[in-house]
């Protein structure tokens, strides 16, 4: 897999603010001004910049995103699709970020989007630990379950535009596909293919997924959920899938004994979810998703140490996935020989 | 026994360019002592060219599986291939208890801590 440094869009920060001006202002009009720029560090694949829209008195916080580097065989939604989930979330009221103005090729900007600025914190450390985050912790399995609960009501039709996505047609199919590419041998992952394809659960009703719904990719503030992020890997599938990587070890950080998150208990989250709406949570299958989790995580880590040896993705963070990989290993196999919650 | 990429001079190339990069920022005694850690590295990489890797009782617990004689990397990759075509669907218990003394081995080394 080869990194594509986008090469239709500038690299000059001065000119990519006066091109976002422009294209803020083709969208609400000649008399805005953008300032107070801000390029966020954090986030690989994308340039994204917070910047403030004046127009006269009002001042609104905004978001810019723009894809930076592609991957040729990129498990994750173009720029375009990730803006039509917001569009949808957005209008069946779920907490996201309000999509704002999709860019064209004529604004010079590549791919990506303007939405909303939402306050809050993602760092997981500070959202596990922090004395800040108390009241927080005690909502999130609760508004964690609310939450999927709604968006997995969302009329699957309105996704339709997901359904032709490797991972919407056969989940493990997907992630086999992923890991025969990258041609590294794990025996411990081999293994698992074997056994969550003999293990599979039958689906009872299919929903839209959001396919990475964990702490970290959500914005939170001292009350709770502020906003759901980083819908890239969003797709038609199992709702037990949502519930089971939220549950994933690895998405517990080293909190083991609160798989919800490493913040709560498994039968907190199902009752929200069920109570807001959720069908009946099948508890057998959400375990087989956490370890189909694990297997995932531990694929997406082979597609870092593969960017970073051979995609031209050089990076400590990416070389460090390579050998984190059999931490994931570690947690599927405990998992299914019974010796992990 | 076989480590997951990348292997161990791989690792130490990576963090060399990474100081290279970050000493091009610095001065004075940090810039001095950046450089001074990728000469310790190469010295490490010259090291590692003579050194020889030993059969390990996790190489050989893989290899009992199999039944051809194999080197470490290649133990990897057959066994691999085997579970793959499913020549353990009928022994998957036994290759559980292997492949979790197998990742315990890798974990040992990648954060012993995650051990528990």
């Amino acid at each position: 897999m080869t990194a594509v440094e986008i090469d239709d869009a500038t690299n000059d920060i001065d000119e990519i603010i006066n091109l976002l001006e422009a294209c803020v202002r083709a969208h609400y009009g000649s008399s805005v001004a953008i300032n107070n720029v801000e390029q966020a560090t954090l986030g690989g694949s994308n340039r994204t910049l917070l910047f403030d829209l004046e127009d006269g008195e009002h001042k609104r916080r905004l978001v810019s995103r723009q894809e930076t580097y592609t991957l040729d065989s990129s498990p994750f939604l173009p720029p375009e699709t990730q803006f039509k989930l917001l569009q949808l979330a957005f209008s069946h009221d779920l907490a996201v970020p309000e999509p704002i103005v999709e860019f064209t090729p004529n604004d010079g900007l590549g791919r990506g989007h303007v939405i909303s600025c939402v306050s809050g914190e993602t760092l997981p450390k500070r959202l596990i630990s922090d004395e800040k985050f108390a009241a927080a912790r005690a909502l999130f399995p609760e508004q964690a379950g609310q939450f999927l609960a709604k968006l997995h009501a969302i009329p699957i039709a309105s996704g339709d535009f997901l359904s032709t996505s490797a991972d919407s047609i056969d989940p493990i199919a997907a992630q086999r596909e992923r890991y025969d590419y990258y041609g590294e041998a794990h025996p411990a992952l081999d293994f698992a293919f074997r056994w969550l394809e003999k293990n599979r659960p039958a689906c009872k009703k299919r929903t839209i997924v959001h396919g990475d719904f964990r702490v970290g990719n959500m914005l939170m503030g001292e009350s709770g959920i502020n906003a759901v992020l980083d819908w890239e890997c969003a797709h038609l599938g199992d709702p037990m899938e949502d519930l089971g990587w939220l549950c994933t070890p690895s998405w517990r950080f080293g909190n083991l004994d609160k798989p919800v998150g490493g913040i709560g208990q498994r039968a907190e989250l199902f009752s929200a979810y069920e109570a807001a709406g959720g069908r009946n949570v099948d508890c057998e299958a959400v375990r087989w998703w956490e370890i189909f989790g694990s297997l995932r995580w531990a694929v997406l880590n082979i597609m870092q140490v593969h960017g970073h040896r051979v995609g031209g993705r050089r990076s400590p963070a990416f070389a460090a996935c390579g050998r984190n990989t059999a931490l994931m290993e570690f947690d599927l196999l405990r998992a299914i020989a019974g010796q992990l919650d | 026994m076989a480590q997951d990429n990348p292997s161990v001079s791989e690792l130490l190339e990576t963090v060399h360019e990474f100081i290279a990069d970050v000493s091009e920022k610095l001065d004075g005694q940090d810039k001095y002592f950046a450089l001074c850690s990728m000469f310790l590295l190469e010295i490490v990489q010259r090291e590692l060219k003579d050194w020889q890797p030993s059969i390990t009782d996790d190489d050989k617990r893989l290899m009992s599986l199999l039944d051809e004689k194999s080197s470490s990397t290649e133990v990897i990759e057959q066994l691999s291939e085997k579970i793959k075509q499913g020549g353990f669907d009928d022994r998957m218990d036994e290759l559980l208890g292997v492949l979790l003394k197998h990742v315990e081995a890798k974990v040992k080394v990648t954060k012993p801590s995650y051990l528990g």
